[in-house]
């Protein structure tokens, strides 16, 4: 059981405790229950309609396992459990440099496995990914902007959304084709919204970043609001 | 901004939710397809429920006669070549698309570095 899961079992028993003992009446425990529901039904919508990020019931769960994309069992337990992170390595810097500057066009893969080739309109998937640093804002529809223009930063960030996307944290996951799409919420921001859409509602803030995958290979990532 | 970087479109890509569907004209051939300006997803008409054509691992073929998708002179289809667009004036006219103007992903991020 988890540290949260034992401090609600232990008030649970107190409140019982109390309600025995006459210390603490019915329609007190009635109306406690009565607001928690309340607030379960509106974490929720608020996190949808004005992006407050509220704890909810899944923060409660221990989480002591998920699992993966072939139904295996992932062992979170060595992960802390006072960060809900995945810590990654930064990538080797000068190798996307390079990248961007046309001088190589080699797939590079990420310290988390993340294989980026050749391709896209913008010739390198590395390349692909970084025109998601600044806001287009005649680009049609929601433009992901990453807060982070450093090459590697942005890298590591996605490296994270895609081991956590794999342990099946916090992650809405949807596949067509060899196509997977996954929807992972890292939980603090990472960006915020721009293009058409997002300048329209004055850029918001974004904390979950959407990953499109084929296999271990990234076609492209960005910040969004799903 | 150039030219190049102004795509005409005709919704929003199903398969990654938030690419632009550009219509994008093969350099060789010259027909035009739906292409998603975000995750490369292809159609080859309006069709958009259709399962769509997917890039290679590292390229994109034009359907019809394999020349690069991806690389110059494939461009975005002009305002005058969709108006020839045969499958796109249907749709048009059984009201199933709207084209629309907007701003291409940009071509080469590292320029503005």
């Amino acid at each position: 059981m988890s540290r949260s899961n034992q401090q609600l079992a232990r008030l649970i028993q107190e409140l019982i405790r109390g309600v025995k003992s006459g210390r603490i009446k019915v329609r007190w425990i009635v109306a406690i229950g009565a607001v928690a529901v309340g607030y379960l039904l509106l974490q929720p919508v608020l996190h949808r309609s004005l992006g407050i990020d509220l704890p909810g019931l899944d923060d409660l769960q221990a989480n002591p396992s998920a699992s993966d994309e072939s139904g295996r069992k992932i062992d979170s337990s060595n992960s802390p459990t006072t960060s809900r992170r995945t810590h990654t390595s930064l990538p080797d810097r000068s190798e996307l440099v390079a990248i961007l500057a046309g001088s190589s066009n080699r797939t590079f893969t990420s310290p988390g496995g993340l294989r980026y080739t050749r391709g896209s309109v913008q010739g390198h998937r590395v390349k692909h990914l970084m025109a998601h640093t600044r806001d287009l804002p005649d680009r049609p529809g929601q433009h992901g902007v990453f807060d982070s223009d450093d090459p590697a930063k942005v890298v590591a960030l996605v490296d994270e959304a895609y081991l956590q996307a794999q342990a099946g944290r916090d992650t809405r996951t949807q596949r067509e084709a060899e196509r997977t799409v996954y929807d992972v919420n890292m939980r603090r921001r990472i960006g915020y919204i721009g293009g058409q859409s997002g300048n329209r509602r004055n850029k918001p803030a974004a904390k979950h970043l959407r990953l499109v995958v084929e296999g271990d290979r990234l076609i492209t990532a960005f910040p969004v609001i799903p | 901004m150039s030219e190049n970087d102004q795509l005409h479109y005709v919704g929003i890509c199903r398969i990654c939710g938030t690419g632009p569907l550009g219509l994008r004209e093969c350099g060789q051939c010259g027909e035009i397809v739906a292409m998603c300006d975000e995750c490369d997803a292809v159609w080859t008409d309006s069709n958009f429920d259709e399962r769509p054509i997917l890039a290679g691992e590292t390229s994109l073929p034009c359907p019809f006669c394999g020349a690069s998708l991806f690389d110059e002179p494939a461009r975005w289809a002009s305002r005058s070549a969709i108006d020839k667009l045969a499958w796109l004036q249907t749709a048009l006219r059984s009201g199933n698309v709207e084209v629309k103007q907007g701003t291409a992903l940009d071509r080469r991020p590292e320029e503005d570095a």
